[in-house]
């Protein structure tokens, strides 16, 4: 036998022949001229289509047939791997392959599509004249009906919006019914890939924030050409700008929104959740409490007990008056300063006005995208409540991109959304399983997915007034450019449900109708609460977000974005809240804040020099009698515990503890300070209209003995388990008591839950404002 | 180092390495004797770059093989070593019969070269 078969080489039909039984396959001819011949197939010209033209140009291959699910393709190698896969997974159909001659092929798809064209990405699509109207196609498919697209339609003049996102987001129509109609517009393929395995270094190949803006997933590539799932055709300058990075051809095919988040998130879920976990802490290393003690701090606190061990070893009785002395200094500057911001709070308009005439000015078309991040731990029986709340608000929801972030062992919330079925401006993201395991951590993880220019975190249970989205971009747009965050108001929906309700209402209206106009008007750095507080996004993302490893993230974010010179401006707008009626779960959260709030003390004082240049000297001074005022909480049992003996027992040593001097600074203590509290709290309710509750106000000393309970178990966890997150139950109102209010209409009073005496309830903050609660 | 201490007296000397690149590999028609496989110095080959459907080129690139001709049940694939790993064509085509030719190694790249550029 002659090497190289000794001749010339056969014509293609009989190799091709040969080939297809070689391969075990069956050899077709497409020539409509052969009709007669054996080996004849028609091509259907439905299942033609199944595949884009310059897919089938690319790897010379032609659907012809489809029966029972399953795609006879023609072409031309038996064994190529990725036409095979790519044409399998673009039509999500099982392929049978049947070889063919590739001029046959070639004339097959010729006949299908037209005469090969010079490329040009305009043309891709049929001309908009021709192009069938997505209302239309959706009618003819019996997937809406006349009156939702024309209620559509009407809705698309006032926000801008494309038709189809109108239709998705108002739930008339579903994702798969859009993408569908909207493949046969543009006769482009439609991709499905939820249990396919795509290569992360493929999806890569786009980077991310290019990826996320354009909604696209890269899916698979070969020698020449990258594959990409699209949300929308992209315009010929993306198509140009993607091919001259990747310097790849790239092929494009519609697949669901949802779909393509789903392709990003598993290819970044880990240099997302590291970055959520290390950002802060490796790119602003001093502002990240994952060190809770600095070795200079460590020093410097091991100096001080060494003094005071050394002093009470020499010389007892002078320590120990030194000690009251500072510590009866340290109470009265407090009283004083907080007596301070109320006085300066008076008449002053610390709220950026915004009017119901203003809201309804608003041109919807120039709203931007508005992100809700909603932290969720085993809450599966707040979601109903929460989507309602966040479908009350009134954005135009194409415009609304809501993360409820699931930690990943959290299965019972997850199968909780997951069965509600939401429309698609609603996503569920699984925060991987990892330590810290705490609230800004996943709110970071959330931050990184977010689309939005603005900002919010609102939590699980909280209701918030339904216009606060637009009253909020109506205070950016009236705020100083410094302004970054604006914290709406809090409330609660159920103040009167017991004595414990009763009292943090009272306290939280002391926070925000005294203190936090007070420290607005000082100029001072506001600690933020852990909910409905909104932000720019970029500018969060600038600061390094939320410390994963302080439990009171918010507050020490608040003192970061002071520190870096951005401001916080309060908004006319409330969310209701859950008060927490339970002694156990308060004592949980309480302790949580105070720990946070002794962690947010010990990261801004690692450097007093920078933080009184950064936040100025009444920023400084006020950082220290608020922030470091929680150590009055640790204090206080001590001075109870010595003034109980005293009474009882008269003991000497007690009586040296407090010369003159140190007796009249400590009386004034006593009575100041005790005054100033309770005048604080009562005023507080009054000023926020609270009448009955001011009573229950001048029972305060009462609520603080809770405090230092919580405050102690706060300091001990601060050693023990420094990162550990104390979570509070929530849902505990329904028992026995009514139902949190729906959000409430614009012009409809302020929320309002009814008091059983005097005006209706709007309590507000707390001094330690929390993070997940 | 002495050969005293490179070695115990119950290991082998590996101190003396062989350089391999010193070393003149067999002539194929050598190895053909050898292996009782056939001989082509592939002087008059037509390549068909069609053949490369039966064995890609990233194949024949990785085993230094090239398939010259096909018949009705026969896949004749130019060798430079009587051993290729062609698992992934036999698997492929279980009822074909691959015959192996060996030819010199320098020549099948060159043809290789061929078809590349006439892909």
């Amino acid at each position: 036998m002659a090497i190289g078969g000794g001749g010339e080489p056969v014509d293609d039909a009989t190799f091709y022949r040969r080939l297809a039984r070689h391969a075990g396959l069956e050899f077709v001819i497409l020539d409509e001229e052969a009709e007669a011949d054996l080996g004849f197939a028609e091509v259907n010209p439905l299942a033609a289509r199944l595949l884009t033209e310059e897919l089938c140009r690319h790897f010379n291959m032609l659907p012809i047939a489809y029966r029972d699910s399953v795609v006879t393709v023609a072409a031309c190698d038996p064994f190529d791997e990725l036409a095979i896969e790519l044409a399998t997974t673009l039509m999500a159909s099982e392929v049978e392959l049947v070889l063919a001659e590739p001029d046959d092929v070639d004339h097959a798809i010729t006949r299908t599509f037209g005469p090969l064209r010079p490329p040009n990405f305009e043309d891709l699509g049929p001309a908009p004249s021709e192009a069938p109207r997505l209302g239309d196609l959706l009618v003819a498919g019996g997937v809406a009906t006349d009156e939702q697209i024309d209620a559509a339609l009407r809705e698309q003049r006032r926000d801008g919006l494309r038709l189809g996102e109108v239709l998705l987001h108002s739930g008339a129509i579903g994702e798969p019914d859009l993408i569908a109609a909207l493949a046969e517009q543009l006769q482009m393929p439609v991709l499905d890939l939820r249990d396919g395995q795509i290569d992360a270094d493929v999806v890569k190949r786009i980077p991310e924030p290019i990826a996320r803006e354009l909604r696209i997933a890269p899916i698979a590539e070969d020698e020449t050409t990258l594959y990409v799932a699209v949300a929308d055709v992209l315009s010929t300058g993306q198509l140009e700008q993607l091919e001259a990075h990747t310097d790849s051809e790239i092929v494009a095919s519609l697949a669901a929104p949802s779909l393509i988040d789903e392709i990003l998130e598993a290819a970044y879920s880990g240099e997302h959740i590291d970055l959520a976990i290390n950002d802060l802490r490796e790119r602003l290393p001093e502002s990240s409490a994952a060190v809770v003690v600095t070795p200079g701090q460590k020093a410097f606190l091991v100096g001080i007990g060494l003094a005071t061990a050394i002093g009470f070893v020499l010389a007892p009785r002078a320590t120990a008056v030194v000690l009251v002395g500072l510590a009866s200094l340290f109470y009265l500057s407090t009283s004083f300063y907080k007596f301070r911001l109320v006085y300066k709070a008076l008449g002053h308009p610390y709220e950026v006005q915004t009017s119901d005439a203003e809201v309804d000015a608003l041109d919807e078309r120039g709203l931007p995208v508005y992100s809700i991040l909603v932290p969720l731990y085993k809450e599966a029986g707040v979601v109903p409540a929460l989507v309602a709340a966040i479908e009350g608000l009134s954005y135009p929801k194409a415009q609304l991109d809501v993360l409820l972030l699931c930690e990943e062992d959290d299965e019972e919330t997850m199968h909780a959304i997951d069965a509600m079925a939401l429309p698609p401006h609603f996503r569920l993201i699984v925060v991987p399983d990892s330590q810290p395991k705490t609230k800004p951590k996943a709110c970071n993880y959330g931050l990184m997915l977010a689309r939005g220019e603005v900002t919010v975190i609102f939590d699980a249970e909280d209701r918030p007034d339904a216009d606060q989205l637009k009253k909020v971009i109506l205070a950016f747009s009236k705020s100083k450019p410094n302004v970054t965050c604006v914290q709406a108001k809090l409330n609660y929906y159920n103040p009167d449900q017991n004595l414990l309700t009763r009292w943090f209402t009272t306290e939280y209206s002391m926070w925000f109708e005294l203190l936090l106009p007070g420290l607005d008007a000082d100029g001072a750095p506001i600690p933020l609460g852990g909910t409905s507080n909104h932000f720019i996004t970029s500018r969060l993302r600038e600061l390094g977000a939320w410390d994963p490893y302080n439990v009171t993230e918010d507050a020490d974010l608040g003192i970061r974005l002071h520190r870096a010179g951005y401001r916080t401006a309060m908004v006319d707008s409330t969310t209701l809240e859950e008060a927490n009626s339970d002694l156990g779960n308060w004592i949980r959260q309480r302790s949580r804040w105070i720990k946070g709030y002794l962690q947010t003390y010990l990261v801004h004082m690692r450097n007093p020099p920078q933080l009184l240049r950064q936040s100025g000297f009444k920023g400084f001074m006020s950082f220290q009698l608020l922030v470091g005022g929680t150590f009055i909480f640790l204090l206080n049992p001590i001075f109870w515990l010595l003034t109980t003996l005293f009474f009882f027992t008269h003991a000497g040593f007690i009586q040296a503890m407090f010369p003159t001097f140190v007796f009249y600074l400590a009386a004034s203590m006593l009575f100041v300070g005790n005054f100033v509290f309770l005048y604080l709290n009562v005023a507080g309710s009054i000023q926020r209209g609270l009448f009955g509750l001011a009573k229950y106000a001048l029972l305060t000393p009462l609520y603080w003995g809770l405090m230092s309970v919580a405050a102690w178990k706060g300091a001990g966890q601060l050693v023990v388990k420094p990162f550990y997150w104390e979570k509070t139950e929530h849902g505990l109102h329904t028992s026995g008591h009514a139902e949190p209010a729906a959000p409430q209409p614009r012009r409809a009073a302020a929320p309002a839950p009814v008091q059983a005496e005097g005006r209706a309830s709007d309590p507000e903050r707390t001094p330690q404002p929390a993070g997940r609660s | 180092m002495t050969s005293d201490d490179a070695t115990r007296p119950d290991e082998p000397d590996t101190s003396f390495v062989p350089d391999e690149t010193a070393i003149t590999p067999p002539h194929p028609l050598e190895l053909a004797l050898r292996s009782g496989l056939r001989y082509s110095a592939l002087r008059d080959v037509a390549l068909d770059p069609r053949l490369l459907l039966y064995v890609a080129l990233e194949l024949c690139e990785r085993e230094t093989v090239l398939p010259i001709s096909v018949g009705d049940d026969v896949l004749e694939i130019a060798t430079a070593r009587p051993d290729p790993d062609l698992g992934i064509v036999e698997a492929r085509f279980p009822e074909l019969e691959i015959e192996l030719v060996l030819a010199p190694i320098e020549r099948i790249s060159e043809l290789q070269d061929e078809l590349k550029a006439a892909l």
